[in-house]
């Protein structure tokens, strides 16, 4: 047995929206190609730089506004996912990449066309990447399991019945708006304070809470330094707040609840190998020659 | 000995068989009373009339080890695809008892069950409520 410090535990914030996708429509005075922004109805706090967001047309038409230049094979389809920077007037410019989104630069915007007629779309959160949240300072998970009371007449003794399992925690993190050293790497504590403004699609997340990350280990034994053992929770922030002190640094605090299930994975085997209880071969029915595929890690 | 009743000594007999996850039961006694008070007199004055008794119960929506539902004989009284309604055959045995050790204290008599409810709700147990009305005659009051 070992003691472990917090030093080594780590959060990853993955973005996600709650309620689905959103509406609206692209007219052809919101798109400015020549500064590769444009925009369509939201509410503010609805997308925020660095979202990677899915538009669809509704309509079958294809999304003309964004050029060749936006698509994996150069075609002009009806339905594509970017990285967005949201400016301060609305305006959004598609990125391919995180890091790109978050500092926003217009040469690194993917170039827009002018388009003729209105494109009604529909718009969703759609990340599929965790990252570190950055100068996370310290977490915290609780599991509460609801138990009620089915003590019936006669009982000497108090019986429980455990029901329904719910969870709540909190971060903490100094806070800073961008990571200028190692862009797009860590999710930015600010993007805790957005999340919770974010009354139209909601405030929900999706995090990984490692209780011991991949490196470390308090003992001799070296195979245990790629273990993991972590917490996988989908939340929705309720409280996001931030202390302005001159004798401390500036740290944000994000109070959340957990829904859904809470899952408590473990990955202790040496990556890509493929794990049975018996200890022969596997035998495989198909020729010599057939391969098993394993979905492995990268 | 003297002694304080509370929950672990109550039990709810069903044709003599103990339900085992009952949490309450209540049991109440009425008397009607017929005036006579007469011109003249100071004072009203009653003489007995008919007597009556109701109670309730609330049992755990338990499946035993065997299958039997704990609540569903109450439940099946007034809540079934019969098309003949509740009967006279529908009168049930029910016994109420406070017990210590083999002193038991019972209430026991012939009842319909008048009302029987029941829900699901989140987080919260399956329970029944049942009420019942006695028919005739206690069969056994040996509260005293």
């Amino acid at each position: 047995m070992s003691v472990y410090l917090g030093s080594y535990g780590n959060v990853y914030l993955k973005r996600k929206s709650a309620q689905g996708e959103k509406a609206s429509v692209v007219n052809p005075a919101d798109v400015n190609a020549s500064r590769k922004r444009f925009s369509f109805d939201f509410e503010s706090g609805f997308l925020v730089s660095g979202d990677q967001v899915e538009i669809t047309s509704t309509n079958g038409a294809t999304l003309a506004f964004v050029t060749s230049a936006g698509w994996l094979d150069a075609t002009v389809q009806s339905s594509g996912k970017w990285y967005i920077n949201v400016d301060e007037l609305g305006g959004i410019r598609l990125y391919s990449n995180f890091s790109a989104a978050l500092e926003g630069n217009v040469s690194d915007a993917i170039a827009l066309a002018d388009i003729a007629t209105d494109i009604p779309i529909t718009v969703k959160i759609a990340n599929t990447i965790p990252r570190m949240l950055g100068q996370c300072s310290a977490f915290e998970l609780n599991t509460n399991r609801e138990a009620v009371d089915t003590t019936a007449l006669s009982d000497e003794f108090r019986s429980q019945y455990s029901t329904l399992m719910s969870g709540s925690g909190q971060f903490t993190a100094y806070w800073d708006y961008i990571d200028v050293t190692q862009p797009g790497v860590q999710e930015a504590p600010h993007y805790l304070l957005q999340l919770a403004l974010r009354t139209e699609i909601g405030s929900e997340f999706s995090a990984q809470f490692f209780l011991k990350a991949s490196g470390y280990t308090t003992g001799n034994d070296v195979d245990l330094v790629t273990d993991q053992l972590w917490y996988e929770i989908d939340g929705i922030i309720t409280q996001a707040g931030v202390s302005f002190t001159p004798d401390a640094a500036v740290q944000v605090t994000a109070d959340f609840v957990t829904t859904g299930p809470i899952r408590l994975k473990a990955k202790l085997a040496t990556e890509d190998r493929l794990l049975q209880e018996q200890g022969f071969g596997m035998q495989l029915e198909q020729d010599p020659s057939a391969l098993l595929l394993l979905d492995k890690d990268q | 000995m003297a002694k304080i009743y509370t929950g672990r000594d109550g039990s709810l007999l069903f044709a003599g068989t103990t339900q085992a996850k009952v949490t309450s039961w209540s049991f109440q006694a009425d008397l009607e009373v017929l005036e006579t008070t007469t011109l003249g007199d100071s004072q009203r004055s009653y003489t007995p009339g008919i007597q009556g008794f109701s109670g309730s119960a609330t049992l755990l929506y338990y499946k035993a080890d065997d299958g039997s539902i704990d609540a569903g004989n109450f439940l099946s009284k007034v809540i079934n695809a019969g098309a003949t309604g509740v009967t006279t055959s529908d009168v049930v045995t029910l016994t109420l008892r406070l017990a210590d050790g083999a002193d038991e204290n019972d209430i026991a008599f012939s009842a319909y069950i008048t009302s029987a409810s029941i829900g699901a709700s989140v987080g919260e147990i399956t329970s029944a409520q049942v009420s019942f009305q006695t028919t005739g005659s206690l069969t056994t009051a040996s509260l005293s």
